[in-house]
């Protein structure tokens, strides 16, 4: 390409002398020539865009050829499901940077169905942490669970009875048999092995709490612990009335006597089999 | 470009990129695992609780978790789930608080029975119904969760129960009768006639 000369880039002819000095042909003949140089020089830009068309086209081509020739559907699924891979964890990586944890929420709606009313006087409680565990119909135990439970044992206080000796100022309370209730076992204390049992809720309570009494009245202990405290409480609720009177509670046996009828603790006769 | 440079780019983008999130994510778990030595004690305990009422709930659990993966694509960790069930609540006073007092010249017993409160918690597991549950894409709700939601509910049916002022005052209020018949029976046992005054505190 030939040089472009620069004074010409301004489009007029600079010269020390004069217009009316020079020939005005030379000027039109420099003017012409400037022309001609413009024109020369965009019709090489125009060669050199349409070059560089031409190029891109031909790269397109290229391109297209050479998708065409390696990108089989094959590939292309391939390389789709790894660019939605790739971009699945590059997304959950930066949340789990900038994550605030959703934590599950739990409502419930309370309805009162029943009242029932009761005169349990509990003296013993124990707290029994265990490891329930269930098995199959061959003995092997397939799954264990942790859990915490309460039992709590105690008598209906209506069933005390009492037996009274008016002679020896002595009182006697027949105590019912102690009992133990049903088990209360901690939920949230829940622990499985292995994991996710496929078992369903009512299930797990259910040996959870099977387990916590065998294991509790296996030991005994609270009945004793039970027993002693229902004499302290028998005692407690009942000497302040008596000893004004100058009776005394004895827990021995009350001597056999045919005419003495225990009494019950809200005043009724009992009918025994020696009427 | 040629295919085997292609692949070999593709190959590095996508190996930095899980080389990053596995990074980053293991960023997340830096606890130690806890070294819990298992508690297998028990203990047998005096308590003198008289239980005057027990209370049957009727109890709709309702878990509920959104999803908290990115755009919540396929609602991917949602999970929704409801179940029914009776839950037991024993209210009653503290026995061990509850004062008599001797008779006076009057006959008068002076009893001082303490304010009710919830003794125990319980449920019926025969009541239990099977949960219906709703989850998004490759979620489930394991075994652990549907006893958290249990664990929750049986939390809110105890803080219920302890804001009814009412089943507390029905309790006290049996409590003290059951008292007062106790005292004046054994009163008769003797061939004594016994009046009760309560203390109010």
């Amino acid at each position: 390409m030939q040089q472009h000369d620069e004074s010409l880039s301004h489009g007029e002819i600079r010269s020390g002398k004069l217009a009316s000095d020079v020939d005005e042909s030379e000027i039109k003949r420099l003017n012409a020539k400037r022309e001609a140089l413009e024109a020369e020089f965009k019709l090489e830009q125009q060669k050199l865009e349409s070059i560089k068309r031409q190029n891109k086209i031909q790269r397109r081509n290229e391109r297209r050829d050479f998708l065409a020739a390696n990108l089989t559907p094959k590939r292309a699924i391939t390389i789709l499901g790894a660019i939605v891979v790739v971009v699945l964890v590059g997304a959950f990586a930066v949340s789990q940077l900038f994550k605030e944890e959703t934590k599950p929420v739990t409502i419930t709606s309370s309805q009162l169905e029943e009242i029932v009313t009761i005169s349990k006087l509990s003296t013993a409680e124990y707290v029994y942490n265990g490891i329930a565990e269930v098995k199959n119909e061959d003995g092997e135990v397939t799954q264990r669970i942790y859990y915490g439970s309460t039992v709590r044992a105690g008598v209906d206080m209506s069933k005390i009875k009492f037996d009274i000796d008016d002679e020896a100022k002595l009182v006697y309370p027949i105590l019912p048999e102690i009992t133990l209730d049903d088990p209360s076992v901690d939920e949230s204390s829940f622990e499985y092995m292995p994991t996710n049992p496929d078992m369903k809720l009512n299930d797990i309570i259910s040996v959870c709490k099977k387990d916590a009494r065998t294991e509790i009245e296996k030991k005994g202990q609270i009945y004793d612990t039970a027993e002693e405290g229902l004499r302290t409480a028998v005692e407690a609720l009942t000497l302040p009335v008596l000893e004004n009177a100058d009776y005394r509670i004895s827990w021995d046996e009350p001597p056999a006597d045919n005419d003495r009828q225990p009494d019950k603790a809200d005043g009724q006769e009992v009918t025994t089999n020696e009427q | 470009m040629s295919s085997k440079h292609l692949r070999k780019n593709l190959v590095l983008v996508f190996s930095a990129i899980l080389v990053a999130a596995t990074l980053l994510c293991g960023c997340q778990n830096t606890e130690e695992p806890e070294a819990e030595n298992p508690d297998l004690s028990s203990n047998a305990g005096y308590i003198c609780d008289l239980a005057t009422l027990e209370v049957y709930y009727h109890n709709v659990a309702r878990y509920n978790q959104e999803s908290d993966f990115p755009l919540k694509l396929g609602n991917i960790g949602y999970k929704r789930m409801w179940f029914e069930y009776s839950g037991i609540v024993e209210i009653g006073v503290t026995a061990s608080k509850v004062t008599i007092s001797e008779p006076d010249e009057n006959g008068v017993v002076t009893i001082y029975v303490p304010q009710a409160e919830i003794l125990n918690v319980n449920l019926d597991e025969n009541s239990i119904t099977d949960p219906v549950v709703e989850t998004g894409w490759f979620t489930t709700l394991s075994t652990e969760e549907k006893t958290e939601a249990l664990s929750n509910a049986q939390t809110g049916m105890e803080e219920e129960a302890d804001k009814d002022d009412t089943l507390k005052y029905q309790a006290r209020k049996r409590a003290k009768d059951l008292l007062e018949s106790y005292v004046q029976n054994t009163g008769d046992l003797i061939g004594k006639r016994y009046t009760v005054e309560w203390i109010e505190g």
